[in-house]
């Protein structure tokens, strides 16, 4: 899958890959932390497909109370949200009121007008409104949304990577490799990834905990200095710098995903 | 963070609220080890430096190259003075540009002329517009992972780089004459230039020789195709041989370009050309307001003499083959897989297990812990000014720092999450 991001219009596709593929799968950690979330899904059962025409394509699988995200087409939707431009979807992840093509679902309509832009307006609330000052909370939530944080920087990292044309001289000069970012002393932790397999390349990030070889370690020394920098209050060289991040390894697979990271807080401002 | 660095790490505090990043470029903390490496200089003399902090090194990279005598040579620093008294900036090249280009032309067996400017990239960037003027055509072939500046057009930073900058920039693998002829074939009548340093002396990675016939093969492609071939000597010229790394490797290019060790730290950098280029060098328009002081040539002539009358050239070839030798016993013997690498003097060691390079940021830090300035991704510069002493104090230094890396593999967490050990 391609996409062009040399204009404005091709910029909205990325932003649309970045929702779909990067943001999606953090209503997962979402409902597991937030009784809000929970309240609005509760006794729901059915699968939600995104669809952009011409761009990316994903699920959430909502049920028993959980949220699972799936990437590409479910084989049996409840529900096929399909926008016909990038912008549309983008307009709705960003809180406005957008009615997207209903190919399928309509006997949830009422989830989809009341309950879906419940999740989107929590989702939000956490990543970029009130709910996203982690100074003062207490250690559940601090925790909470440094994940969050973490998985939207290395998830949508990852989808910049493979869908950004602007940076896709950068893409190809990167060496495959694994990065590996933990919080101390227990986490949360997670790993982008370049992997190139038959001579074709891909960008993952996965958050599974334990990771063989990582080619870069990158060690946040405490919630706190976590929280600092993937809410973009410092540079990763300034943290590093000022002993908030302890680094070693493949140098140059750490420069190179950091100009996708930087690229990422540009274009979607978190 | 070692209390080591508190005032570096202070000064870099202020300096992140008023300079992007705190330092820019190849001297933020992020390209060395942040937080077990000092941020600030105070000053320097001979083979050594202090920081900030107070803590005294013996200085294994000399400014990244420059320095060439020791820093704060009394001959250079003399000739400076004089000619600072008499002004930096004038309307006019003063006479020590004549001098200058007279100098290399002596010295360079292919320099028929000499241009002068500031920085390395300065004259990279030059020759490229010469190529391109002499042959009317575009492209330019340079190897892969080689460093020819921080402009667009070469610079392996991608950030804030289209790819029309980049368009007319191609690259072979470094002693692959196959890559070279297939370029040429997939773009007929167009490539200009090949840009090429003597050796392939890449970041973070062993230092690779030209291979048996590399040279004299692209010497016959540029011939047969009617390319200019470039030699960049910026960080290896003069440090080798006195008339350039081409008469230490066999090389005959038409254009070649110099910095770092013709001016032992002051700001000059100098192209030499034959001939047959004098025509398409004369037609570029080029200039930098401060492009034509006396004071850095003063500093280059000086050198010039001193490398011409002195056995400072050898001097440092000895210690850097003594340094090179040593260094390798001293990790087989601890049982590491290692190899140094690169020419007498600009050395780089690597363990061979290690890809990623976990081990050496271990002993890069060991070393600069102990007072010995070693960089973990950046071969070696020596200097005139080190002594044999200063090879035995960084050989103790070395050998210590073997230890602590072998009991580092296991106990650091990094480490501990490397496949390597």
């Amino acid at each position: 899958m391609t996409s062009s991001a040399s204009g404005t219009g091709s910029l909205e596709m990325l932003r649309a890959w970045i929702y779909v593929t990067g943001v999606l799968p953090l209503f997962e950690d979402l409902v597991r932390y937030d009784g809000e979330t929970q309240a609005a899904i509760a006794g729901r059962k059915l699968v939600v497909q995104f669809e952009v025409r011409h761009g990316p394509v994903a699920h959430l699988d909502i049920d028993a109370g959980a949220i699972r995200y799936g990437p590409g087409s479910h084989p049996r939707p409840d529900v096929r949200l399909r926008f016909r431009t990038p912008q549309r979807l983008n307009r709705m992840f960003g809180g406005e009121q957008v009615r997207p093509g209903l190919r399928k679902g309509f006997r949830h309509l009422r989830f989809l007008m009341g309950g879906f832009p419940t999740l989107a307006g929590r989702l939000s609330y956490f990543l970029e409104g009130e709910g996203s000052h982690a100074v003062e909370a207490d250690d559940k939530k601090q925790r909470f949304l440094v994940g969050l944080r973490l998985r939207a920087l290395l998830g949508g990292t990852a989808v910049v990577a493979s869908h950004d044309d602007w940076l896709s001289d950068v893409a190809e000069h990167t060496p495959a490799g694994k990065l590996h970012m933990k919080v101390l002393p227990d986490g949360p932790e997670g790993t982008l990834e370049k992997a190139v397999h038959n001579g074709k390349q891909e960008f993952v990030a996965s958050f599974d905990g334990v990771i063989d070889h990582p080619n870069v370690v990158m060690e946040f020394t405490s919630l706190d200095a976590a929280w600092r920098i993937v809410n973009g209050e410092a540079s990763f060289g300034e943290a590093a710098s000022l002993g908030d991040i302890r680094l070693a390894g493949n140098i140059l697979l750490a420069d190179q995903l950091n100009i996708f990271m930087r690229r990422l807080v540009s274009v979607m401002g978190f | 963070m070692d209390i080591r660095y508190e005032k570096s790490i202070e000064l870099f505090r202020r300096a992140t609220r008023v300079i992007p990043g705190g330092i820019y470029g190849f001297k933020n903390p992020m390209t060395n080890l942040p937080g077990a490496s000092p941020y600030y200089a105070e000053r320097a003399a001979g083979a050594h430096f202090w920081d900030v902090d107070g803590n005294e090194y013996l200085d294994f990279l000399c400014g990244y190259g420059p320095v060439v005598l020791g820093h704060c040579h009394p001959d250079v620093e003399a000739a400076v003075r004089e000619a600072m008294a008499a002004g930096v900036c004038w309307n006019h090249p003063g006479k020590e540009m004549v001098q200058l280009a007279e100098r290399f032309v002596e010295l360079i067996p292919v320099a028929d002329w000499a241009v002068f400017a500031k920085n390395g990239v300065d004259m990279t960037t030059w020759a490229v517009r010469v190529a391109r003027e002499h042959t009317v055509r575009s492209k330019i072939v340079i190897a892969q992972g080689a460093y020819h500046g921080a402009l667009p057009w070469c610079t392996g930073y991608r950030a804030g780089v289209t790819p029309e900058d980049r368009a007319n920039t191609l690259e072979m693998r470094w002693n692959s004459v196959d890559d070279l002829e297939r370029i040429v074939a997939e773009h007929p009548g167009d490539v200009a230039g090949v840009m090429l340093t003597p050796y392939h002396h890449r970041y973070a990675a062993p230092q690779e020789m030209p291979a048996d016939g590399f040279w004299h093969a692209v010497r016959q492609i540029c011939n047969r195709e009617g390319i200019v071939l470039i030699l960049d000597d910026v960080r290896a010229g003069f440090r080798l041989g006195l008339h350039g790394s081409q008469e230490i490797f066999g090389i005959e290019p038409d254009l070649v370009c110099y910095s770092k060790a013709i001016g032992n730290g002051y700001p000059i950098a100098a192209a030499v050309g034959t001939d047959d280029l004098r025509s398409a060098a004369e037609a570029i328009f080029t200039a930098g307001t401060y492009w034509y002081s006396s004071v850095p040539m003063a500093a280059s002539l000086t050198v010039l003499r001193i490398l011409e009358e002195t056995d400072a050239i050898e001097h440092i070839k000895r210690l850097g083959s003594r340094w090179a030798g040593e260094l390798e016993r001293l990790g087989v013997e601890r049982g590491f897989r290692i190899s140094v690498t690169g020419p007498p003097g600009l050395t780089y060691l690597t363990f061979d297990d290690d890809p990623d390079l976990y081990l050496m940021q271990v002993f890069a830090g060991e070393m600069i812990a102990r007072g010995v300035f070693l960089h973990p991704y950046h071969h070696t510069f020596l200097t005139a000014a080190h002594t044999n002493e200063d090879i035995d104090r960084a050989l103790e230094a070395a050998a210590a720092a073997f230890d602590a890396t072998e009991q580092a593999i296991d106990h650091t967490a990094a480490q501990a999450a490397s496949p390597h050990f």
